[in-house]
Order: C-alpha cells, then sequence, then structure tokens
C-alpha cells in the first residue's frame, strides 16, 4: 500500500514543489535557530535558579553552646505578671525553645490562684500579632532608627520647652508603682511635663464618693469571699469587673457545695441589663435603672425602721420616689440577716447618687472596714478620680500651652470625644508609643512600637497590696525595641545623660527601686522571680474608717434618669473590652457569654422595646443621642428592662490591623464625655438588616432534662432535691449513683486510669475563660464571621446558654460542653476508617491522620462537639504566627475532624513524669486541662475515676451529679453537678412546670 | 428460548383477552429496523442540541467538583450540627433511581413478567447511570478525597483496616456489589442485540467495536441455551440485591442514634421509596423515548399503565411509612424522636416535608383512575413530581433530623449553596448525557426479548383475520 501524505504527493505532482520550498532561502532572523534554543535554555536555567525548583533552606542550627536550663522538647516555666488595664494577673509561662506558648495563672498569685481569664490568653496572641509594628516611623519614613527618632522628639521637646510650652504625656491607668515612681520622677526633674490618665473611659463616680465620704479616693475591689449576701446593683462583678477573675473565684468558693451540709452565698442581681453576674444571681430583679434609687432608698428605710440609723441620712431619702418596696423590705431583712456580710455593690456607669444610697447601706449594714468586704486596704490601683487632670488638660489644649504630646499606649483618637480629638490635632508635635499602629498612631507624627507586656521589665500591684515583677519572655518582636518605660528613661536621657545617675534602663530602674524601698537583695530577687509574688512586709498605713456622712448625704441627691423614652449604655465588651483587642481573632470570636454574639456589637434590647420599635434581632437602627447617629444592629435580649438599649465598646476600630477592620460601630460618642452611664437616645428602625454571627442559635430547654436545677432549700430537705431524671429501663452501675441502660454488652474493664472530668454548674458563671484557654492550648483556629454565621465555629470547649421561664425575666443557666468521651462512644463505631478510637485508659482518641472526613462521627454525636475542618483555617495566618502554636499539638487541615482530646498531650506528659519517677500511676491533679486550668471558678475538675482518692471519682458519686443524655446508653466520662440557686423553691418549681 | 417455552394463553386466534404488549403487530424484521435503525442513522440536530445541554451541565458541575476538592468542603453549606446534606440527599436519591432497572431485570423476570422486555434495557442503563452518579457523593462529600481509597480494606504498610462496624463501609461494599452487578446484567442482555447491530452495520470500524463486544454471537441454539441459564443465574443473584443496596443505604441512617435516623422501619420503608422513585425516572425516560423515537408500538399505553400501577402500590407503602414513622414516634414517649418529627412537619423545614407528603403520596392517588394511568402527559408530569418528591424525602430525613437534635444549643439550619446546587445538576448532566450516548450507540430496546413475545412468535400463533 502506497503511504501518502497529500493528494498533491498522491497525484505524484507535489515533489517539485516541495524542493523548492526547500530551496527558497529563510526570511533573516535575528535569532537562528541554535541561539533560540541557546537562549531558551539559558532563560529557563536562570527562571530554575532565580525561583527555585524547592523550598528555600531553613538551616537548623544547633547551639554551640546551649542556653541555661534550655531542653529541646521539654518546657520551661517562668513567673510574671500582666496588666488588664490597673488590674494584675500573677502568670505562669510556658516557654518551647525561647518562646512563650501558654499563659496559665500563678498558683502563687493571691489573686490569679492558678486561675486566668481570656484577657490573659488573648495577651499572648497580641505579642505573636503578625499587625504589630516592628519599625519606628517618623513622617513618611516608615524605617527610621529609634536612636533617630528619639533625637528628634527629644530636640522637638527642648523647642517646645524654650517656648515655655508643655510636655504632656497620657498614659493608660495600670498598676505598676515603679512606672509611677518614674513618671514621679521625671516630673520632678522636668518641671515641664504633665503626666495625664487619658483611659479610653472614665468610670471613677465611686472613687470620687469614696474620696468625698471616705477620703478613699479609690474604688474598692471587694472581697466577696468575704460576703454571705452580695445585692448587685447593675455591678458586674464576675464579668466586666477588672477583678472578676478574682470576684469569680472567691464567689465560687462561698458557694461551692461540698455535702448538703455545705452553705451558700446569695447573689441577688438588681439590673435593667442582662449582665453575666445577672445570669448568675440566685434572685435577679428586673428593673428599670430610674427605679434603682427609690429602690435602695426603701432599703434604706426598711434598715431603718429595724435598726437605728442616722437621721440625717434618712432625710434626703424622701426625695426619691418609692420603688419595689415590697421587694425591697424583703432584700432588706435579708441583708440585715447577713450584717457585715452582705455587700451592695453599684455598676461603674450608675450615676453618683446610687453610688451613694450604696455606700449607705453598705456602712450601715457595716461592711465596709478592715477585713471586712469593702476593706479600705483593698483597692483598685490607680483609680482616682481623673476628673480635674482629665479638665487640666483639656484647658491646656484648649489654650494651646502643649508643645509635644506623648500618647503611651491610649487610643484617644479611637476613644476620646471628637471635640476633644480636634484638640490634640492642634497639637504640633505628637509621638504615639503604641503596640499597634493604631488610630492615634496614624494621627501621630512619630510613632514607636513598643513593646509587649511579656517582653519588657516592669512590677504590678494587686489590690490585696502584694506584688510581682513581670519579666520578659522572649526578646522584643519589634527589632529589640523597649517598653514605654525603656523609651521614656531614653527619652529622657537623651534630654539629660544622667537624669537617672548611672541607671542606664528601666529594669536598672526597677531593681534598684526594689532594693531601695523593700531592700530585695538579689538572692530574694531571684526568689521572687520564682514565685511569682512579694508580700511587702511593711503594711500600707491604716487608720480608722471615717464617714463623712455630711458628704454623703450631699451626694443623695436625684439623678434624674426618666422611665420616659429610651435610655442607652454603652459598656465595656465582654469579648474586646475597651477596643484593645480588637486585633485578636480568638477575642472578636468569643462569643459573648450573654449574648453568644461574635464579631460585632449591637444595640441589645428587650423583647417589648423591640416589639414598641417594630424590630428584630438584625434589624437595623439608628441610635441618636445629641449630635451622635450611630447606626447598629438590634439584638433582642431576653431579659432586659424595657426602655433599655445596651451596646458594647471596643468595637468601630479603624486603624491598627487586619483582623479589627469592619467589625462592628464604634459606640465611644455614646459615652457622656467619655463617662460610662445611660444616655437619653431616640431610635428610628432604618428598614435595612444586617447580619449577626451568633454560637447558639436556640436557648430553650424544650422540657428535655439537660441541666438538672433545684434549690438550696430543696437540696438539703429531707426528700432531697427532685430531678427530673430520664426515663429508660436499665440496671444501677457498680458504683452505684448511676444507672446503665440493659445491654448485652458487657462494659469494658479499665485496669489503669480511666480520665473523667465533673463539671459543677451550680459554681460555673459562664465566663469563657475555658474557650480561650483551650484555643490557646490547642491551637484552635478563629474561623471568622462567615464561618461562624454558617455554624462552623471551632471550639472544643463551648458554653451554652439557656434561659428557663418567661422570656422577660428569664432564669440562666450556663453548661460548658466538650467532648464527653462517652464509653460507649456513637462516633467510635460510625468511622469507616476507625479514626476515632476509645483509648484504655477512657478517652475518646481522633487520629487526624487518619481521618478521611465523612463527618458521620459529627452526625452521630448527640453532644454535636465535634467539629470538622470545612476549610483550610491555618492557611491565611501570617508570621510569626507560628510561634503561638502548642508545638505538642498538630495543626490540623482541612477535611480532618476535630474535638476535645481532655488535652492528651497533657495526661502524656505527666504519664511520662510518673514514669521518670518510677510511678506506675498519674498522682491526682498532677494533669490539669487547659480549661480546668484557667477556670476561675474551679468549676471544672479532671482526673482518674479508677483512683478512688482522686477528687474526680469523689465528686462524680455526689448527690448533684448527673449524666447529660444518659439514657442513650453512650456513658459519657463527663458527669455534670446539678445547678443550685441559693433562691426560694417555688421559683425553681415554677420552671420545672413550665 | 425460555420465552417460548412459556405459558401462552389459549385463545390467541380470537380478539386477545390480553392486550397485546407489542402494538402493530410488527415482524421480527420491523422490530430490528426499527431498534437497529437509531443507531445506524445519523442522529437529529434535535439529539445534537439536547446531548450539548446536558453534557454543558455535566461539565459544569465536574467543575464545582473540582472546585470543591480544591478548596475545602466549607463551598458547600454545611455546618456543625449539619454533616451531611445535599451530598447525601442525593446519593440516596440517585442509589434510589438505580433500583428500578434490577427490580424489572431480575425480580420481573423471575416472575416472568414478559411486559418488562419492551422497557428492560433502558431500565438497566439508568440503573447504571443513576448509580454512577450516586457513587460519586459519597466520594466527594469526603473531606480528605486522596484519601478515599482507605475505605477500601486492603492490606497495607500501616496496619490499618476498615472499621467493619461502620454503615459507610457496608455502603461501599453495596453499591460496588450492585454496580458491578448491574452492568454484567446489562451487558449479559445486550450480547444477541450486539450481535444483531452488528450484522447490519457496513462501516468496518463500528461493525468491528460492536463485533467485540457481543463475544463472537452468532445466535446458535447453543448460544442461547447458555445465555438463558446465565441470565437466568444473574437474576437470582441480583434479586435480594435489590432487597439489600437500599437496606445497607438506610443502615446509614437507622444504625446511628440520631431520633429521626434510628428507625427500624428504614429498611422496607428505603426499599419502597427506592422501586417508587426508580420506577417515576424509568417512566420520565421512557416517555421521552418513545415520544422522541416513535416507539408507541413497543412501549404501548399498557406498559406504562402498569408502571403507573407499580407508583401507586409504592407509593401508598411510602405513605404508610410516613403515618407509621409518626405514630412510632408517639407512642414511644421518647421527647427528642417526638419532636423530630413535629419539626418535621411544621419546623422550618415544614415546606420541604409538604412537598414530599404532596408529591409521593397525594400525586400517586391519580392512578386509581384507569383513564389517568394510560394518559400520557398525567404520567410524566406524575414521574417528574415523584422524583421531586423522593428527592425531598431523602433531604428532610437527612437534613431536619440533623439541624435539630438533643441538645437545642447546637441547633442550626442549613442551605446549600451554588456548589451544592451545581454539582446536583451537574449529575443530572452526567446521567442524561451517558443516557443520551447509550440511546444513540446501544439498542435502547431489548430486540431479542420483544422478538419474543410478538404474537406471531407465539407457538399457537395464528394470523388474525383481517390480517390475510
Amino acid at each position: 500500500m502506497q503511504l501518502w501524505q497529500s493528494i498533491d504527493e498522491l497525484m505524484g505532482n507535489g515533489a517539485q514543489e516541495r524542493e523548492a520550498e526547500w530551496l527558497e532561502p529563510l526570511p533573516e532572523s535575528s535569532l537562528n535557530r541554535r541561539q533560540f534554543l541557546q537562549l531558551l535554555s539559558a532563560s529557563a536555567a536562570l527562571t530554575t535558579l532565580a525561583a527555585g525548583c524547592r523550598r528555600p533552606d531553613h538551616k537548623l542550627v544547633p547551639a554551640v553552646s546551649a542556653p541555661e536550663y534550655q531542653i529541646p522538647g521539654l518546657p520551661l516555666f517562668y513567673t510574671t505578671a500582666v496588666s488588664h488595664k490597673n488590674a494584675a494577673y500573677g502568670v505562669l509561662a510556658k516557654c518551647r525553645e525561647g518562646r512563650p506558648v501558654k499563659l496559665e495563672g500563678n498558683e502563687y498569685h493571691p489573686i490569679s490562684g492558678g486561675a486566668s481569664s481570656a484577657y490573659v490568653q488573648a495577651l499572648l496572641y497580641t505579642l505573636y500579632d503578625p499587625d504589630r509594628i516592628r519599625r519606628v516611623r517618623m513622617g513618611e519614613q516608615l524605617q527610621t532608627p529609634l536612636s533617630t527618632a528619639l533625637a528628634e522628639i527629644a530636640k522637638r521637646i527642648q523647642e517646645a520647652v524654650q517656648q515655655g510650652k508643655l510636655v504632656y504625656l497620657c498614659i493608660d491607668e495600670h498598676c505598676s508603682p515603679t512606672y509611677e515612681e518614674l513618671l514621679k520622677q521625671l516630673q520632678n526633674r522636668f518641671p515641664w511635663l504633665r503626666v495625664a490618665f487619658l483611659p479610653s473611659f472614665l468610670a471613677d463616680t465611686a472613687a470620687a464618693l469614696n474620696g468625698d465620704v471616705l477620703g478613699i479616693p479609690a474604688e474598692f475591689v471587694p472581697h466577696l469571699g468575704r460576703a454571705d449576701y452580695i445585692l448587685s446593683i447593675e455591678a458586674d462583678p464576675l464579668g466586666i469587673d477588672r477583678y472578676a477573675l478574682w470576684h469569680i473565684r472567691t464567689v465560687a468558693e462561698g458557694r461551692r457545695l461540698r455535702s448538703r451540709q455545705d452553705r451558700m452565698n446569695r447573689l441577688v442581681a438588681v439590673e435593667s441589663l442582662l449582665t453575666l453576674t445577672g445570669t448568675n444571681a440566685d434572685t435577679r430583679i428586673r428593673m428599670h435603672p430610674a427605679a434603682f434609687e427609690g429602690f435602695l432608698a426603701a432599703i434604706v428605710r426598711e434598715i431603718a425602721r429595724l435598726r437605728p440609723v442616722p437621721a440625717s441620712l434618712l432625710q434626703p431619702l424622701a426625695s426619691f420616689p418609692v420603688a419595689y418596696a415590697e421587694k425591697a423590705s424583703a432584700i432588706a431583712r435579708e441583708l440585715l440577716e447577713a450584717g457585715e456580710r452582705a455587700v451592695v455593690l453599684v455598676g461603674p456607669h450608675l450615676p453618683r447618687s446610687i453610688h451613694a444610697l450604696g455606700l449607705a447601706v453598705n456602712w450601715v449594714l457595716g461592711s465596709i472596714g478592715e477585713g471586712k468586704v469593702l476593706d479600705p486596704a483593698w483597692t483598685l490601683p490607680m483609680s482616682h478620680p481623673k476628673a480635674t487632670e482629665r479638665a487640666r488638660l483639656e484647658e491646656d489644649l484648649r489654650n494651646e500651652r502643649v508643645g509635644v504630646i506623648l500618647f503611651a499606649e491610649v487610643n484617644p483618637f479611637y476613644s476620646a470625644p471628637w471635640e476633644f480629638q480636634q484638640l490634640l490635632r492642634r497639637v504640633p508635635w505628637k509621638v504615639a508609643l503604641t503596640l499597634y499602629h493604631d488610630e492615634t498612631a496614624s494621627e501621630s507624627w512619630i510613632h514607636i512600637p513598643v513593646a509587649h507586656q511579656l517582653e519588657s521589665w516592669g512590677d504590678a500591684l494587686s489590690a490585696d497590696g502584694s506584688l510581682s515583677i513581670q519579666q520578659p519572655l522572649i526578646e522584643p518582636l519589634n527589632d529589640g525595641i523597649g517598653s514605654v518605660q525603656d523609651i521614656l528613661v531614653q527619652i529622657a536621657q537623651h534630654l539629660e545623660p544622667d537624669v537617672f545617675g548611672d541607671i542606664r534602663s528601666y529594669r536598672e530602674f526597677l531593681r534598684q527601686r526594689w532594693q531601695r524601698l523593700y531592700g530585695v537583695t538579689d538572692a530574694q530577687w531571684e526568689q521572687i522571680l520564682r514565685e511569682g509574688v512579694y508580700r511587702p512586709s511593711q503594711q500600707r498605713a491604716r487608720s480608722a474608717l471615717k464617714v463623712d456622712v455630711e458628704a454623703l448625704v450631699a451626694a443623695l441627691r436625684p439623678s434624674g434618669l426618666s422611665r420616659d423614652g429610651l435610655l442607652a449604655v454603652a459598656l465595656p465588651s465582654y469579648a474586646l473590652y475597651d477596643g484593645f483587642f480588637a486585633n485578636c481573632p480568638w477575642l472578636q470570636e468569643f462569643p459573648d457569654p450573654v449574648t453568644k454574639l461574635t464579631w460585632d456589637n449591637v444595640a441589645a434590647m428587650s423583647p417589648g422595646t423591640a416589639h414598641r420599635l417594630g424590630v428584630k434581632s438584625e434589624d437595623l437602627v439608628q441610635i441618636q443621642s445629641g449630635d451622635t447617629v450611630l447606626t447598629l444592629p438590634v439584638w433582642v435580649q431576653p431579659g432586659m428592662a424595657d426602655g433599655i438599649i445596651l451596646t458594647q465598646l471596643g468595637y468601630g476600630r479603624t486603624q491598627g490591623g487586619e483582623v479589627l477592620k469592619g467589625v462592628g460601630v464604634n459606640t465611644y460618642p455614646l459615652l457622656n464625655g467619655q463617662r460610662l452611664g445611660y444616655v437619653a437616645v431616640t431610635v428610628h428602625p432604618l428598614g435595612r438588616t444586617y447580619p449577626l454571627a451568633t454560637t447558639q442559635r436556640y436557648a430553650r430547654l424544650y422540657g428535655r432534662p439537660i441541666v438538672q436545677l433545684t434549690t438550696l432549700a430543696e437540696y438539703q430537705s429531707a426528700d432531697g432535691p427532685h430531678f427530673q431524671q430520664p426515663e429508660f429501663p436499665g440496671y444501677p452501675a457498680p458504683e452505684g449513683r448511676y444507672r446503665i441502660p440493659l445491654t448485652i454488652v458487657p462494659p469494658y474493664e479499665y485496669r489503669g486510669h480511666r480520665w473523667g472530668m465533673v463539671v459543677d454548674l451550680t459554681t460555673c458563671t459562664g465566663c469563657g475563660a475555658c474557650i480561650i484557654a483551650c484555643q490557646a492550648e490547642n491551637n484552635i483556629p478563629a474561623v471568622g464571621k462567615d464561618q461562624v454565621r454558617r455554624g462552623r465555629e471551632m471550639y472544643w470547649i463551648r458554653i451554652d446558654r439557656y434561659y428557663l421561664g418567661p422570656v422577660d425575666e428569664p432564669r440562666v443557666v450556663h453548661q460548658p460542653m466538650l467532648c464527653q468521651h462517652c464509653e460507649n462512644a456513637p462516633c467510635e463505631n460510625v468511622c469507616p476508617v476507625a479514626a476515632t478510637t476509645h483509648s484504655p485508659e477512657g478517652l475518646n482518641e481522633m487520629t487526624y491522620n487518619r481521618c478521611v472526613g465523612t463527618r458521620y462521627c459529627l452526625n452521630n454525636c448527640p453532644y454535636k462537639v465535634r467539629r470538622f475542618n470545612f476549610l483550610n483555617y491555618h492557611t491565611d495566618e501570617r508570621p510569626p504566627l507560628e510561634m503561638l502554636f502548642n508545638p505538642d499539638v498538630t495543626v490540623r487541615m482541612r477535611g480532618v475532624m476535630e474535638k476535645c482530646t481532655f488535652c492528651v498531650q497533657r495526661i502524656n506528659e505527666a504519664k511520662y513524669h510518673a514514669k521518670d519517677d518510677g510511678r506506675e500511676r498519674v498522682r491526682d491533679g498532677e494533669v490539669l486541662t487547659a480549661c480546668q486550668q484557667a477556670c476561675p471558678a474551679g468549676a471544672i475538675i479532671f482526673g482518674d475515676m479508677n483512683d478512688p482518692t482522686s477528687q474526680v471519682a469523689r465528686l462524680r458519686l455526689s448527690d448533684r451529679g448527673y449524666h447529660v443524655l444518659e439514657e442513650l446508653n453512650v456513658r459519657p466520662s463527663v458527669t455534670y453537678l446539678a445547678k443550685v440557686w441559693n433562691a426560694p423553691p417555688e421559683e425553681v418549681q415554677q420552671l420545672r412546670i413550665a | 428460548m425460555a420465552q417460548l417455552t412459556s405459558a401462552v394463553p389459549a385463545r390467541l386466534d380470537h380478539e386477545p383477552l390480553r392486550e397485546p404488549l407489542v402494538l402493530g403487530n410488527p415482524t421480527a424484521h420491523d422490530i430490528t429496523e426499527k431498534i437497529v435503525g437509531i443507531v445506524e442513522r445519523p442522529p437529529t440536530w434535535k439529539y445534537w442540541l439536547v446531548l450539548s445541554i446536558t453534557a454543558l451541565a455535566a461539565a459544569w458541575g465536574i467543575f464545582c467538583i473540582g472546585y470543591t476538592i480544591a478548596v475545602g468542603i466549607g463551598v458547600w453549606g454545611l455546618n456543625n450540627p449539619v454533616g451531611w446534606g445535599w451530598d447525601i440527599t442525593n446519593f440516596v436519591w440517585w442509589i434510589g433511581i438505580g433500583h428500578a432497572g434490577t427490580l424489572i431485570s431480575a425480580i420481573l423476570h423471575l416472575f416472568r413478567q414478559r411486559w418488562r422486555t419492551a422497557i428492560n434495557r433502558s431500565a438497566e442503563a439508568m440503573t447504571i447511570f443513576a448509580v454512577i452518579c450516586a457513587g460519586l457523593f459519597p466520594l466527594i462529600h469526603v473531606g480528605r478525597i486522596w484519601f478515599a481509597y482507605w475505605l477500601i480494606p486492603y492490606p497495607n504498610q500501616m496496619y490499618m483496616w476498615v472499621n467493619f462496624r461502620s454503615p459507610l463501609i457496608w455502603d461501599v461494599f453495596a453499591v460496588t456489589t450492585y454496580l458491578t452487578v448491574s452492568i454484567l446484567f446489562w451487558y449479559l442482555g445486550l450480547i444477541p442485540d450486539l450481535a444483531t447491530v452488528r450484522n447490519y452495520l457496513h462501516r468496518r470500524l463500528p461493525k468491528a467495536i460492536y463485533g467485540f463486544f457481543s463475544l463472537g454471537w452468532v445466535g446458535a441454539a447453543r448460544h442461547w441455551q447458555h445465555y438463558e441459564i446465565a441470565y437466568l443465574i444473574l437474576a437470582a443473584i441480583s434479586t435480594p440485591l435489590v432487597l439489600s443496596v437500599h437496606s445497607v443505604v438506610s443502615f446509614d441512617f437507622a444504625v446511628s442514634i440520631l431520633p429521626g435516623w434510628h428507625t427500624t422501619i428504614f429498611p422496607p420503608y428505603f426499599v419502597a421509596g427506592a422501586i417508587f422513585s426508580g420506577f417515576a425516572m424509568v417512566l420520565t425516560l421512557v416517555l421521552l423515548a418513545r415520544w422522541v423515537l416513535n416507539l408507541q408500538d413497543i412501549i404501548t399505553l399498557k406498559h406504562i399503565d402498569n408502571m403507573n400501577r407499580i407508583l401507586l402500590a409504592t407509593g401508598m407503602m411510602v405513605g404508610y411509612a410516613y403515618l407509621m414513622e409518626f405514630f412510632v414516634a408517639m407512642y414511644s414517649g421518647n421527647e427528642y424522636e417526638r419532636y423530630v418529627f413535629l419539626n418535621r412537619a411544621f419546623g422550618p423545614y415544614g415546606w420541604a416535608y409538604w412537598t414530599m407528603v404532596f408529591c409521593n403520596v397525594v400525586v400517586p392517588q391519580v392512578f386509581w383512575s384507569r383513564r389517568l394511568r394510560r394518559n400520557v402527559v398525567v404520567t410524566f408530569i406524575a414521574s417528574i413530581l415523584v422524583n421531586v418528591g423522593m428527592w425531598f424525602e431523602r433531604f428532610v430525613i437527612i437534613v431536619t433530623s440533623l439541624h435539630r437534635d438533643f441538645l437545642p444549643a447546637s441547633w442550626d439550619y442549613y442551605a446549600p449553596t451554588w456548589v451544592e446546587v451545581s454539582i446536583y445538576v451537574g449529575t443530572l448532566g452526567i446521567f442524561f448525557t451517558l443516557f443520551l450516548l447509550f440511546a444513540k450507540y446501544v439498542p435502547l430496546i431489548a430486540m431479542s426479548e420483544v422478538k419474543a413475545i410478538l404474537p406471531h412468535a407465539q407457538p399457537k400463533h395464528h394470523v388474525p383475520v383481517e390480517a390475510i
């Protein structure tokens, strides 16, 4: 067969043409074939070299001389102190290979007591926050050497001083006595220097009143461990209070029921908002703030009926309208019964008159005094009234007397009123000393990115008078630039080289002050660093309590809060506080303990108010107060008083990072000149909606026995509590306390450890410290608002909050929910690839490597505590966030299921230690899960159920113990202890009937 | 031939007592001409138009599958309580559709229902394509598809074995077995017809291809004898599969502890539902084929009538299951169970529940009327509605049970994203593309079987008087 390629060829007439084609000279090209190929290969080789076919080399260089104590793979613990505004927390930092990876409370610290809060955990995130600035900016120059900037600042200060102008240093409320001393010395040395507190918001009503009446110009830190009866007038000691951690600890201690004979404190909340404290109250009275005065006045009058009270005090009470007289008299009698062990707490945002009434009750009850609940020795550092110094700053600004202003970790261009910001703008030279390039830094001419608390030296004073040293855990990540104090020392030295004699740094200043003041030797210093706490032997001067009744009576003037119209109040947010934490995704996604909202602030209002305004959740409304108009989404919040709108501060930041952008609305303009308080507003629905992301969409129990409830009286009664038990055929479990549903499968016998947990619903306040601690320990990503809206938050432990009873006055229970490590785990048998299995120690284990992601285990989990990585949530993390990860916990990729492991990495570590010590078993208390360790209430107890002496083994047999969904025969390893309220039994019985 | 020795009505010389299965009294040659003609002639522009639409849908679906694999399951609307949504709904729906084929081929064959011959080929093809579409979903719904092969027990260096306690493993076996047997059964039945096509074709390559697949069939008596035995054996093997596959699929739910899933009624209920939806899909397809390819004489109103009776019967079985589920839930005294069922009917997905009830229970009731059973338009609409209803049945079972289970705090709502919808549309595209290719290249009607039921193929056949 003839092979042919074209018709022409087949016909035999193409040959010549083809020949001609070959003979014809090719058009000239600048490249011939060889050159082209040469170029091609050369460029390919260059591209290969330039781009690299492999990942860049990261060399692991072993240390020639290893750092002291450092053993790769083993953690080192350092004590330090962190401060959240003027509250100090003693902290134990876990460091791995020279970087802190987890903060825990320092057990020896009187305030922390081993516990930590969400803010403490979040501070670790801010340390590694990729949005922290690393270089000094001066004008347009983004990479100015620090020395240049300092010289420039010194020059500008000198110029200003020559012109007879002042230099202002604006600082936030802090708790460092050495910082205070430094500022004092600087002011003594430089008379032109003025220091002004410029906190995000002012809440010094109580401090001012205490100053006037008691001569103690500070806010008390109530010692609630000494209280049997706490009446909270919209105070939030267990919530937003800076000492909440301490309050939760002490209140929990007063209501921990170890046996049926135990006593329990009584917490009564009177409030118009639903605060976290209100959700934990034994009795909660929903009341409009306009009635607070009348209510308290009625209490004082009732007390006066039963006990002698100065007549001068009673006289002005007539000006308050009577409100809730019946309830007031009942409460007054209860208060009197508790006597000096009763206390009235008043919310920081409430007017002076209510504070004065509260103070009057406390005084009459005798709860103020040394060793009492309100101990004059227990005050909040730097909580003195700041109105006058604030006025002086404003005055100086108005008169253009300020030449240079330094903002030390304050952000007035975010939080201050607009007029005040305009005044600040007129200062010619502004310097920002802040972590982030925030609103104030962008308004400033020089921005120095100062070191983080965890990178620098300092000290911190707690309310009880104990001191802690803040020691750096890591070299400053911002190119070694020091803390605010370091920078101040350096600026001072630029101005006057020998300003502090031979002291060159703030660390030396600190060390020298401690030596001078407390006589701390080097050995003692080491010891203090190890323990983390120092109690100065010299006690603070104490004098007899003097009450200026006249001043108190003078303060008893009606505030004029009105019931007509709408009142709005903006309070610090449970998640972001005043906005400092706005760039921390952990806290942005931290579900508000009451609303369970993430990533937004809202206008919370009662169902009645929402109905009256014709709005529902997610509707946008305009809130107008004077010239201020804010657009906020509505959140219908059960339990609030009608006519009240609550919104949160800390949102609506514009500068300072990628995370905070576009989250929420800045509600600082709603403050009354930066002071917390109610303002009259008008609200207009806009007819548009705005999506909100909540982690809990349904809040009712639908009669399900998920939470067991009782009251103290019923619990202690002869018949005991009547828990709503699920009915199922079964037989008693070997330990006697529980029943096992009928089964033909004999239970597995655990010979070694058998890990279990007990969660006490009575002491749990729902604060959520466990959530963030778990997130930090287990490398759990924040997923963002969109993903939360889709119901894909990754928390391994969540706190379910249920409303019981009527929608207007609900009773609230918080129930931490985590993997129950069921003995008969329904997730295990449905996994086709055996990626989730049971360990011989009773752990329900998840093998990420093996997981293919069918999600069947999630579907079959009755507690829905399994979390699926729907997307690669860790991909967009920028350096140095990888340093934040706990190296003992795998970072999970997408397509993999995950869940609580009972901190198996900690269990294994404890087992290694036990083995090293030649022990067969881990001792009780040797393993603390991250949630347990953080919990200030001590509501979570973990341990070996097989060890009869362990706390868990004993507590799980408590008569309050129950298993959630016991009837499913999943046999959970988590035992809940029933919620007990110290309230009249009929209140809870009503709930059961409902 | 089995058919030839089967019972034959005694009085064929009169007006037939039974309605004839093939109209127009065609000869065997007429049948061959008609069916092979479809293969032989080039397709019309209508065919190309429809094929391009379905292929486009298939391509879009495949792109969206790729997108899901590249980015993650997060591109779907699933969330923490609702781990399965459209993915498993579509899986169960397609598997259900794939049920009619085997039922028609195997069970009706064993019961000597000779009317099946007109539709069995397309029903079997539909089964295979539906199972292919079904199998796609468990595969792509996993978070890490590149490890999906771990669901197959194979010896490996990890010493890891699958978890035989998991119903998903049972699924893997059930579905792959079903697919294998269905393909074998379909292919076996095709052999005589492929040989016929081979004999009719003139162009070399197609002839060679059909020749290859007809395995040297020449229609010898010995061939027929072996063929009939093999066919009978395969029918016997397939028969339990009809019951087992969907029972196993229902175990995915029944074995769990979720209220609304944990139900002993599921296996029969799912099988009935599968036959219901399978017949509905067969009806949809054959009505289209009948209309487009002028097969009214072979697929007669009697066939449609018969299938509608099955729809009516299985529809009522499904309706009974719906009622019984409610009764059991209420009677159990289990509050979770009660809540799930009340929530199904009156909760946020109530619309889906009532759509399901309307389509699956109310719509088939029209087939009590013989006139409507034989109405092609009514049947066509009903068949589509039944499949809509059956899709919603699976959706209701899966999603309403998951979205509100034990702890109210974890409840959520689920809605699909465009990706999930696209993948579903994509599998419809794949299904119809495959079916169109099948209709063009493979004899759509089992010629050899139809020829066997022609009047003159019967031993006592007399030519009717009119024909003389």
